[in-house]
């Protein structure tokens, strides 16, 4: 128990540390905290004229809205689409990226291809979905390779069967170099004489690939799974919303770019509102998912 | 021992060698084309079809028309004086309560940590969030892209394990020394968490560089925009950025807008080699506790 | 001679209208149109509003003297009339400028931020705590009684005939009634100051365009039906490789004419010949018209980037000649036609008709609306009632002689001239402007795309475009039907302004993206049917009883 003796001096002791973490507080109350308020706003009818206190209360109808909205399946499968398909392909691009560089003996070349590659992740959202914009229209770049080798030119942008390869390569463009880093760092932390000891035993390099390099690498891998696993709503939206259009929308349009769209363009407030409480809370079912498979993995938990 | 190049290894390399070729191609070549493009007029741009491996009529006339662009240069000042004020604010906060979260022995430690974690999992969404900005009378004005960034708990949570590093033994010689927290932050742990340092400033550099998404809510006068939400306007919704400067402008319209790409993108893919060195090692720290 | 032209506005108009539509703008692209609104006043309110009329008939009878002496100073958020994109703000201006000079208010503007979506800017705007004094957008007269309902705008019903006469003569002018209808709200309150066009031919401004050089060079006819189009299409592609491209926002009422369809590839709803209100998209004429444009698009007839380019995107490919036929705007047409004079000689792009079931047939739908804007001018309540009226006084400048010349032509001797008919003429300075006439009329004009009040004049458009693009506007609204179909402007209570938000909102977005998925072939026409059945089940029922309701009460006045 906590006797009022022990607080004091547990204060008098830790003042400065207590007194250091009050701006932290400050910021998190006005801007994460202030803003939860906000949304019993998901169970209003809100109208900004009004304001929180005079707009009218409705329960849970926007949430009844949402589960019968047209979109609603599509809105939840796209997100988990998405979601799952980021895990199967821009999840181990680096991972690979990572053991084909560590074959690399030339390191003139390594350093090389590994500048070009990580470079692109400093290169905006907004600028890397403009190229793509560019690249995908029926005269761009890509219509031309592709008619180069006899295909026929069509906007890529606009066929729904296209719209998860463009999401999924230009993630793995911009991010794969970079990503791949902290699996370098992993693998110049493996002791050389694992593969003295291996060639000597005769193993080939794709054996020793398969057998020191990929289990050197196994717990950051694992970790960085369940971190992805936990996180699985939290889709690109900023990219989405720059890529996507009406023609799309039957693939590319997640729960948070509905709500955005609902909130923004349609002025729908509360109704936005209760979709994102939605997002959030599924979110968190997946988030304490993950970590408690984390912790029976033997891991120490993401909390 | 080395000297046993087989069969199998001449072509596993060959294998590998001619996939890395090719990736680091398929990545440069966007970077490249933006760069070439940049550097021509328009009509050769479009006469090349996607195809630009050289400049055809090399000049630096897009060069000269984006500084002259009001439009840009004040957007590309504004992105600069986001920098400017979120950085310190940044790692102010991203360091205390990393330092907070390091410490250990104080009562009520596990609640706060608690409060700062939640936030974590739970956000009140775009609409409250908006509402909370207005209210706060901080709508239309540079703070909003300041202040309500001004700290993520995951890099703070790097801070921490950063700081969980430095042997305890050091910490406990100076408080046994009798110096302050105050004192041990300054004399100790900043000095020893310097690289951790230079990745948190390079992660919140390049978020707050590259963001467009806060502004294009929070900002409404097209003078306070930053450069990546006029980029936006341009790249995306295919704005013109030139419409009235008459016909030599747009000669230039689309190599300007290459032009610009090159300019906000460059300096900071030039911050990162000066701080590659620490960042192997940061990023480690980041990732080996989430 | 300027009495003479103005009495034409000013006085009887020749064309009656029935009801609403949008302004005519050449630039705001398809996402920024409005949404419709309309106007039913009870008897009993027109009385109210007649003896107020009388009442305040002397003092209304006085005119205001511009420029006002001792003006407050007056903030403003408008989407339009913007700014000449050389100069960084209004300050340098010089139409906002001569605006400020003339009417002696000085204004404070202030308009969306570049690129964004002013829907969304307008909805953020009125989020905010401090509004400006003016805001000039789209608001529907259901939304504004809403507003005013909030405590957030003046009502103004009481204040025009005295503080705004020009406006309230215009109002009551003969052949305007329709006009008036649409400025009231349901409860017959009038709550801003509305932009009006002079004619009809205003909101006209679209409309099917071809190249007439290819025409003669294959010996083809101008095509009426849909296979005339679709023959001259094939040949088009065949010999020049040249498509139908059109910008999305732009496709309004599309081809549906050629099938006595009601809709292009939006939600659209109209009044049939019973007088009920019919969703066009649930039609089987509107799925003959998909059918025709998804042939068209599989046989390669349509341009692909036609779903997502702009205006510029496709002016680049008109000039490359890969475009024969297109669907567009005055002022493009006039963009076209400019640039094949200065770069691609013996291009000849001309207007045509809509296309017809046969020819001699009227056409169902054409782009075409009412001569009451959708923009209009609020006032808020951050203003004290003496700053709103000299805020009503500011706008009722638009209605004025003085402010309809300035609005459309600018100054007199500077920007335009008039000849001996009273016709105006542009001066040299503006024919010679170094970003081109359009350019011109921004930087001198305002009502080119104006949400401020005010006549869009007829003539200004006409001289403002290429004579091609004059001529073409007669021949799109040349023997149709449109005002037939046309749903006039109405006003909702606010209950069925509710379930528009709960039911046509959603509703228009599934028909939107229903539309594009049937012409790529992303979803088969076959399915019409259950496309049908799930607008029912989205509520579409609802929503036609509330437009009906809404309808019914417009015509009992």
């Amino acid at each position: 128990m906590l006797s009022k003796g022990k607080l004091k001096k547990d204060f008098h002791k830790n003042k400065y540390k207590y007194i250091m973490v009050i701006p932290v507080l400050i910021y998190l109350f006005l801007f994460c905290y202030k803003p939860m308020y906000g949304v019993i706003i998901a169970f209003q009818r809100y109208r900004p004229t009004l304001g929180i206190a005079r707009s009218p209360w409705v329960g849970l109808d926007n949430f009844v809205r949402f589960f019968k909205d047209v979109n609603f399946w599509r809105v939840v499968r796209n997100t988990f689409t998405i979601s799952f398909l980021s895990i199967l392909f821009t999840f181990p691009a680096p991972i690979l990226l990572a053991l084909l560089l560590n074959e690399v003996r030339v390191s003139w070349f390594k350093r090389l291809v590994q500048t070009v590659t990580y470079l692109p992740h400093f290169i905006a959202m907004v600028v890397v979905c403009g190229l793509v914009n560019r690249f995908c229209q029926s005269d761009g770049l890509i219509n031309d390779l592709i008619a180069f080798f006899g295909g026929e030119r069509s906007n890529l942008l606009i066929k729904t069967n296209m719209f998860y390869p463009i999401y999924i390569l230009s993630d793995i463009w911009k991010e794969v170099g970079w990503n791949s880093i902290i699996y370098l760092a992993t693998l110049a932390s493996i002791d050389q004489e694992q593969y003295e000891a291996a060639r000597i035993d005769g193993a080939g390099r794709i054996q020793q690939m398969w057998y020191i390099t990929l289990p050197g690498l196994l717990p950051t891998i694992s970790m960085l799974l369940i971190l992805r696993l936990g996180n699985i709503l939290g889709v690109g939206q900023e990219k989405i919303l720059l890529l996507y259009n009406e023609m799309t929308y039957e693939v590319a349009d997640v729960i948070s770019t509905f709500v955005y769209r609902k909130g923004l363009s349609d002025a729908d407030y509360s109704y936005s509102t209760a979709i994102g409480l939605f997002d959030s809370i599924i979110n968190i079912v997946f988030l304490v998912g993950a970590n408690k498979i984390s912790k029976k993995l033997g891991q120490s938990g993401l909390f | 021992m080395h000297k046993r190049k087989n069969a199998e290894d001449i072509i596993l390399d060959g294998i590998i060698y001619i996939i890395l070729i090719l990736l680091a191609l398929a990545t440069f070549y966007p970077m490249w084309y933006v760069l070439i493009a940049s550097f021509s007029s328009g009509t050769h741009i479009a006469a090349s079809g996607g195809l630009l491996l050289w400049p055809g009529d090399f000049n630096i006339e897009a060069y000269k028309l984006t500084f002259a662009h009001p439009l840009l240069i004040r957007s590309f000042c504004n992105s600069l004086a986001v920098l400017v004020l979120s950085l310190p604010i940044n790692i102010l906060l991203t360091v205390l309560c990393g330092y907070f979260m390091a410490s250990a022995g104080m009562v009520w430690k596990k609640y706060i940590v608690g409060i700062i974690m939640f936030t974590m999992f739970f956000s009140g969404g775009l609409i409250p969030k908006f509402l909370n900005v207005q209210d706060l009378g901080l709508y239309n004005s540079i703070w909003a892209l300041v202040l309500p960034g001004a700290m993520s708990v995951y890099n703070a949570i790097i801070c921490k394990t950063a700081i969980e590093g430095i042997p305890y033994s050091l910490v406990e010689s100076a408080y046994i020394d009798g110096a302050s927290d105050i004192a041990v932050m300054r004399k100790i742990i900043l000095p020893l968490i310097k690289p951790t340092m230079a990745v948190l400033l390079l992660y919140y550099g390049v978020s707050h560089w590259n963001a467009w998404f806060s502004a294009s809510i929070y900002i409404k006068d097209a003078e306070k925009l930053p450069i990546q939400n006029i980029l936006r306007a341009v790249l995306i919704s295919n704005t013109k950025l030139t419409e009235s400067f008459g016909d030599s402008y747009n000669a230039y319209a689309d190599a300007m807008q290459y032009a610009a790409i090159v300019i906000i993108t460059v300096p900071i893919m030039c911050v990162y080699p000066f701080l590659q060195k620490h960042f192997t090692k940061g990023v480690m720290i980041g990732a080996v506790k989430g | 001679m300027r009495r003479e032209f103005l009495k034409r506005i000013f006085g009887v108009t020749l064309i009656t209208a029935l009801a609403m539509g949008t302004v005519a703008c050449g630039s705001t692209d398809g996402t920024n149109t409005a949404e419709q609104s309309t106007v039913n006043v009870s008897e009993e309110s027109s009385q109210t509003i007649s003896t107020q009329e009388s009442e305040n008939s002397e003092e209304a009878s006085a005119d205001i003297t511009y420029p006002l002496q001792d003006a407050e100073k007056l903030t403003l958020w408008a989407t339009t009339p913007g700014i000449a994109s050389i100069y960084s703000d209004y300050t340098e201006s010089p139409y906002h400028m001569g605006l400020q000079e003339n009417t002696g208010v000085e204004v404070e503007w202030t308009f969306p931020a570049l690129g964004a979506n002013w829907k969304e800017s307008y909805n953020l705007l009125l989020t905010e705590d401090t509004l400006p004094d003016i805001i000039a957008y789209s608001i529907n007269v259901s939304a504004a009684q809403l507003l005013a309902q909030d405590g957030v705008i003046y009502d103004l019903t009481d204040y025009i005939p005295k503080y705004a006469p020009d406006y309230w003569e215009y109002l009551n002018a003969e052949g305007n009634e329709a006009v008036l209808k649409a400025a009231k709200s349901e409860d017959g309150r009038i709550y801003g100051v509305r932009t009006s066009v002079e004619t009809e031919l205003n909101p006209t401004y679209i409309g099917p365009v071809i190249r007439q050089d290819w025409l003669d060079e294959l010996n083809l006819e101008v095509p009426v039906t849909l296979v005339d189009w679709e023959n001259v299409l094939v040949a088009f592609k065949e010999k020049y490789n040249a498509k139908l491209g059109f910008v999305k926002g732009k496709w309004n009422m599309g081809i549906a004419s050629g099938v006595n369809a009601q809709a292009g590839l939006s939600a659209e709803y109209y009044v049939d010949a019973d007088g009920k209100i019919q969703f066009a998209n649930a039609q089987p004429e509107w799925k003959e018209s998909l059918e025709v444009l998804h042939k068209w698009y599989e046989m390669g007839l349509i341009d692909q980037d036609s779903f997502t380019m702009n205006d510029d995107a496709l002016r680049t490919k008109v000039l490359n000649n890969e475009i024969g036929v297109s669907i567009t705007a005055m002022s493009q047409l006039t963009n076209w036609c400019l640039d094949a004079e200065k770069q691609n000689p013996g291009a000849v792009w001309v207007g045509m008709e809509y296309p017809r079931v046969a020819a001699g047939v009227p056409t169902s739908r054409i782009q075409g609306g009412n001569r009451s804007g959708s923009f209009v001018a609020v006032i808020t309540k951050e203003c004290t009632e003496e700053k709103m009226i000299t805020a009503l006084k500011w706008l009722n400048y638009g209605y004025t002689e003085d402010g309809f010349m300035y609005q459309n032509f600018g100054t007199e001797g500077t920007n335009y001239t008039l000849d001996s008919d009273g016709k105006p003429h542009w001066t040299d300075l503006m024919k010679n402007d170094p970003d081109g006439l359009e350019q011109a009329i921004i930087k001198y004009t305002g009502t080119y795309s104006s949400a401020l009040g005010g006549i869009q004049s007829t003539d200004m458009v006409l001289i403002k475009n290429h004579e091609t693009a004059a001529e073409a506007v007669y021949k799109w609204a040349q023997n149709t039907d449109n005002s037939k179909y046309l749903l006039p402007s109405l006003a909702m209570t606010d209950e069925e302004s509710l379930v528009i938000t709960d039911v046509a909102t959603p509703i228009k977005a599934y028909v939107g993206e229903m539309a594009l998925k049937y012409v790529l072939g992303e979803a088969s026409l076959d399915d019409f049917d259950a496309f049908v059945a799930e607008l029912d089940k989205m509520g579409l029922q609802k929503c036609l009883d509330a437009y009906q309701a809404a309808y019914d009460r417009y015509l009992a006045r």
